[in-house]
């Protein structure tokens, strides 16, 4: 008898709903609180819908959309189990993201004139960087917030997909001078802001994409010497360097205040072992900007070392997943556009968990899509958005030839 | 719940998680894995994935011999050395010579790279000049160094790829636009080259007064139509060259155009392409 086989993405799909139907299970027996429930039944039921309805209505990847799924609804289990109003704050953002990755598929899809569209962009894009330096508020030492009203946003995380579309497009379409012209400018004001998480992701995306671009080794090593050069220069001039190195190099130095945030993440991920303190037990409020920058360590205090190493896992396939997209492109923009979406998402991940793990000094960026921050996470979105258009330009093409293959038969 | 159940409840819990995270993450190679092999299955299949068409030596070196044909995928870069999308190993190309991309409508455009020169059907070309000019398209002729490329555009990808201009003859009722030119097409190029132009051919440079002249006015553009859309509205009609010493001009693929015109009554068996396909399969597999 023919048993059917449930297809790979309906496996992962029924694990991930099981999981999230379990956990905010368990929060909202806790707390017996109707948000809880409301959550424990619909954050599956998207997360099925996101895997099997979206992409029939619109050209997603299944996988992709199903990895940054559970990266999102992680952010929003976490976020309701420590503070339950940004938890509805995420779910808003994550509303607003889709449709921001939505528009960027079409966009990819759909748009040819990208020269003229990239001309209009980059001057927008600067400006909205060096909108902070006249209207920003300063927070964490750096000047990178635009307050208006109740709504707080970084302009750094909306130029972030800009950014990568007008790289991409002008080195593949060889206008070397520009780029750099370009590049130099975003680096140079969020320098000006102080902001150099941001302006480190910026510039090492910005190396990689020429790498992948003209695969000249001796000038992307030179890039990245140069780069290390203005780290050093950074460090020499500014005590906000200083300090954050210091910590790094030694955070007991100073534990009841400057070290504090990061000994109480290496605390936190200590007394989690290997399988966490339990959902919704320790203490993790306990750690300074638990919510966004050191989301990572309560990740690791409630669930655990295992679980931190899957979530690691989760964004290696993800960006491996892109890396093949990348490669299976048949235009060097298409190419290039899911290579540096896809390299703006891993080394901001790897940035901060790597200052949270204290392999490398704290820099003041969010974990994507898991985070609390509405801008970050529809600019991550916006970047798996870039990817998916790329995706389904691919299959359309594969597509096309197997159509063509079989009229030649 | 109280808070000492919860307590006991989120402890037991906390296996189970950590098995589902793992779970999940397996599933997710899983099928990142399962996706990649099934892609690898599909581009098995179709040996002419990411192609646009080929370049046919007409002009080449010991290691590039005449009649070897190149495919030509959307991007890349063309030059001497093995990692360039196109390898032409002759005389006066540089590693890295020239880049190109195909453009749906407008042909393949060349981008040459510093210091390098080019000829697309005889107009020379250097660096910085504005490759949309002068694309290439299907029958276009690229000389390079002491090779000279003719450039076969695969019909199909487009409604008109490459071929703005080309309009359906009237009497081509139920012929379709994706018809593929015959394969059999270029070993007849070949043949036929005279042997004035074949001498010119070889010389690395300057390229004779003659074949200047005839390549580009003469060859291109009357080859276009009738492959593009492979229904010469007359058997007058099909592609002529003149022969270099002024005399009348003669028939230059009159095979070709007689398997055009067999194809005409069957227009999807295009055998070429899978013999094409067959010969490319076993290269690859080499």
């Amino acid at each position: 008898m023919n048993k059917k086989r449930r297809s790979p993405g309906r496996r992962l799909a029924g694990v991930v709903m099981l999981f999230y139907f379990l956990a905010f299970l368990l929060l909202a027996l806790r707390d017996r609180d109707t948000l809880g429930f409301i959550l424990c039944v619909s954050v599956p039921l998207l997360i099925f819908l996101g895997t099997t309805l979206l992409p029939r209505l619109f050209p997603t990847d299944r996988l992709l959309m199903s990895l940054t799924n559970f990266l999102c609804a992680l952010g929003v289990l976490i976020l309701y189990d420590t503070k339950p109003d940004y938890a509805i704050q995420q779910v808003l953002a994550y509303g607003v993201g889709l449709g921001g990755m939505l528009f960027c598929i079409y966009l990819v899809r759909m748009s040819r004139g990208w020269g003229r569209i990239t001309t209009v962009i980059m001057p927008m894009a600067l400006a909205f960087l060096a909108f902070p330096l006249l209207f920003g508020k300063e927070i964490n030492g750096a000047q990178n917030w635009i307050v208006l009203g109740s709504l707080s946003f970084q302009p750094s995380e909306i130029v972030k997909p800009a950014l990568v579309i007008c790289l991409s497009w002008r080195m593949s379409s060889r206008q070397h001078l520009v780029w750099v012209l370009f590049g130099t400018l975003c680096l140079l004001l969020l320098a000006l802001q102080r902001d150099f998480g941001t302006a480190l992701i910026y510039f090492l995306s910005t190396i990689l994409l020429f790498w992948c671009s003209t695969g000249h080794l001796p000038l992307t090593l030179l890039g990245l010497a140069a780069g290390g050069g203005a780290a050093w220069w950074g460090y020499q001039h500014f005590a906000h360097v200083r300090r954050r190195v210091a910590i790094w190099l030694n955070p007991w130095r100073d534990s009841e205040n400057a070290g504090y945030q990061l000994i109480q993440g290496l605390m936190a991920i200590a007394s989690g072992g290997l399988f966490g303190v339990g959902l919704g037990l320790g203490a993790p409020t306990s750690i300074p900007v638990y919510a966004s920058d050191f989301i990572f360590a309560v990740i690791c205090e409630q669930f655990g070392l295992v679980f931190g190493i899957c979530v690691l896992l989760i964004f290696v396939a993800l960006i491996l997943r892109s890396a093949m997209i990348a490669v299976s492109a048949r235009r060097r923009f298409h190419s290039l556009l899911a290579a540096g979406s896809a390299a703006m998402i891993g080394i901001q991940a790897f940035l901060i968990i790597g200052g949270v793990l204290k392999l490398i000094p704290l820099t003041g960026v969010t974990l994507p899509f898991i985070s609390y921050g509405g801008t970050s996470l529809v600019s991550c979105l916006c970047l798996v958005g870039l990817i998916q258009g790329v995706e389904s330009l691919n299959e359309e093409e594969l597509e096309q030839d197997a159509h063509l293959a079989m009229l030649s038969r | 719940m109280s808070a000492e159940w919860y307590e006991v409840v989120s402890l037991a819990a906390r296996y189970l998680f950590a098995f589902l995270g793992c779970l999940i993450v397996l599933r997710a190679f899983i099928w990142l894995w399962s996706d990649h092999v099934e892609r690898h299955r599909r581009l098995r299949n179709l040996p002419d994935a990411g192609i646009i068409g080929e370049f046919v030596v007409l002009a080449g070196s010991r290691d590039l011999s005449e009649g070897t044909s190149l495919p030509v995928p959307w991007e890349g870069n063309m030059g001497s050395v093995r990692s360039c999308d196109i390898v032409v190993p002759c005389e006066g190309i540089r590693p890295r010579h020239l880049f190109f991309s195909y453009e749906e409508g407008v042909g393949l455009i060349i981008h040459l790279r510093r210091g390098c020169a080019a000829e697309v059907d005889g107009v020379a070309l250097d660096h910085g000049s504005d490759g949309r000019k002068t694309p290439l398209r299907h029958g276009s002729f690229l000389r390079i160094g002491s090779a000279l490329l003719r450039l076969r555009v695969f019909a199909g990808l487009d409604a008109n790829a490459g071929f703005p201009e080309a309009e359906f003859p009237s009497n081509g009722e139920g012929i379709r636009s994706d018809y593929s030119a015959p394969d059999d097409a270029f070993p007849q190029v070949l043949s036929s080259v005279p042997p004035e132009f074949s001498h010119a051919c070889q010389n690395p440079s300057p390229l004779s007064p003659d074949a200047v002249n005839s390549v580009p006015s003469v060859h291109a553009p009357s080859f276009e139509p009738a492959v593009s859309n492979a229904v010469p509205s007359s058997p007058a009609s099909s592609i002529s060259v003149p022969k270099t010493d002024g005399s009348n001009p003669s028939p230059l693929f009159p095979d070709a155009s007689q398997t055009a015109s067999k194809e005409l009554a069957s227009p999807l068996s295009s055998s070429g392409r899978k013999r094409r396909s067959e010969r490319w399969e076993a290269d690859w597999s080499e």
